[in-house]
């Protein structure tokens, strides 16, 4: 019995075509408010080089809105041509007729301002402003609550110190209603986690953690909890904004002196820290729901 | 050492059967590409990392280490210029790669995390334990500049100058890649004869 093996096959056929139409179909959300949206004829075909549907009946499936349960179809409509291809609307509840918060896994990017406040058994201070980075990774339960994943990395300095903060937190939101003075929505959040900050000393070792030789950074770590609240909105291109203000308190548990040895960081050094250190964190941000 | 193998054999088991499920396939992709592609980043995952922590492999690198830093994630004393820019950067590309396969911008997101984690924990764990911070930072800020960097791409394409239109080949270099219509492992019988193969088909 003859066994063959090892056949490596690499076959180039037809590259994609680009589906330069575009369907466009009524809304009519449980709200009764109508819209118009645009869904791509092939719905994977976001980008140049992805696929043309590869049949009538898939494409028809895309087209129709009663598949995808956004209301009926309007076949008198003329089909625009040369707008711009939207993302796929799946069909999934739709929160408050905004066809982005769909009840699924988004992610909210935003940049701001942070300053922190230190306080042990001993003494307190106050950093400068810095820069500040959030993406929350969220996923909407209902038109009321959301549980977030949520990374924030920020900048300051302390007495010429550069500070760099790593919050990776996990929390719930919750829509507290429509604002009366913006056209916008409030929400508060509520989270816990871990810290990392890191101070970049670039000095001779501190005595107290027993290190004889130069230490480039010291890293500290310890739980995080905070609040926060802010506010959503919709701008005129149906994109979601947001700002937010939060508020944390990092409790600074564990302590390491690192060295860069050949470009490799090295724990020299590291003690519990037993002080009660804490710092107060204040994170003001501005930022868009990217999907 | 045995049960940290299965374990990982385990997780790819599992993460071969998320593939058919809906909430990480939303446009219905073929499982079979679903494969593929994650599998294609794997492997060059691995490759990359051989090529470009060689030295580091075989000074650290043990099998011991590879199965019990799996369950060592820790907090990284990497710096931010490590941390944040090159695991975003190349948590960009799983994005855009998953993009230019057509998946969803929500698909993508999740299937590069899903690569990050394979990353952290089945690969990476030969020389160091995985980190908190790559987990998260590398697929959700990766995602993020994946994001605007293929809105540029896609604003520079645009162009009726030649010399723009390649920079959006710079932004989102998978742009050059054609659809995968199929790209698979397959093995088939024919007649007595087995054959294995690697099928890639645009």
């Amino acid at each position: 019995m003859a066994l063959g093996l090892g056949m490596f096959a690499i076959s180039i056929a037809s590259h994609a075509i680009e589906s330069q139409t575009t369907a466009s179909m009524e809304a009519n959300e449980n709200s009764g408010q109508k819209e118009v949206l645009e869904v791509k004829q092939d719905s994977r075909s976001e980008t140049p080089n992805s696929k043309p549907p590869v049949n009538a009946s898939e494409s028809q499936s895309i087209q129709s809105p009663v598949e995808t349960g956004k209301g009926p179809s309007n076949s008198e409509e003329e089909i625009p041509t040369g707008k711009i291809i939207t993302e796929k609307i799946p069909n999934k509840d739709i929160l408050d007729g905004h066809e982005k918060l769909l009840k699924d896994i988004h992610i909210l990017m935003g940049l701001g301002v942070n300053q922190s406040f230190y306080r042990n058994d001993s003494q307190e201070s106050v950093t400068e402003l810095g820069p500040s980075f959030k993406a929350d990774v969220i996923y909407l339960i209902n038109q009321d609550w959301a549980v977030e994943w949520s990374g924030i990395a920020a900048f300051k300095e302390f007495s010429d110190i550069l500070v760099w903060d790593t919050l990776l937190t996990l929390g719930v939101r919750k829509v507290m209603g429509p604002s009366y003075f913006f056209n916008g929505t409030w929400f508060t959040r509520y989270y816990l986690g871990y810290g990392h900050s890191v101070a970049y000393v670039d000095r001779d070792a501190l005595s107290e953690l027993g290190y004889s030789g130069d230490i480039n950074r010291i890293h500290f770590g310890g739980e995080v909890v905070g609040l926060g609240a802010g506010m959503v909105w919709e701008s005129e291109n149906k994109s979601l904004h947001f700002f937010e203000l939060n508020w944390g308190i990092h409790y600074l548990k564990n302590r390491e002196a690192v060295n860069i040895q050949n470009d490799v960081p090295v724990v020299v050094a590291n003690d519990v820290v037993t002080d009660n250190s804490r710092a107060y964190h204040i994170h003001l941000t501005y930022g868009v729901l990217l999907f | 050492m045995i049960k940290h193998i299965i374990l990982c054999l385990f997780f790819f088991s599992t993460t071969a059967k998320a593939m058919d499920r809906n909430w990480f396939n939303e446009n219905d992709i073929p499982s079979r590409e679903l494969s593929a592609n994650f599998w294609t980043v794997y492997g060059v995952q691995w490759l990359v990392y051989y090529i470009d922590q060689k030295d580091t492999i075989k000074e650290h690198g043990s099998l011991d280490s590879w199965g019990s830093n799996i369950f060592k994630t820790t907090f990284d004393k990497d710096d931010y210029h490590y941390n944040i820019y090159k695991h975003t950067f190349v948590g960009q590309y799983y994005y855009l790669f998953y993009r230019s396969r057509g998946y969803s911008k929500r698909d993508s997101f999740l299937w590069s995390f899903v690569s990050s984690a394979a990353f952290e924990y089945t690969i990476e764990t030969l020389t160091e334990p995985p980190s908190h911070q790559d987990v998260y930072q590398t697929p959700v800020y990766g995602a993020i500049l994946g994001f605007y960097a293929e809105s540029l791409s896609e604003y520079l394409y645009e162009s009726d100058y030649q010399w723009i239109r390649f920079f959006s080949y710079v932004f989102n270099p998978f742009r050059i890649l054609p659809s995968t219509k199929d790209m698979y492992f397959s093995a088939t019988l024919v007649g007595e004869q087995k054959t294995v193969g690697l099928s890639y088909a645009f």
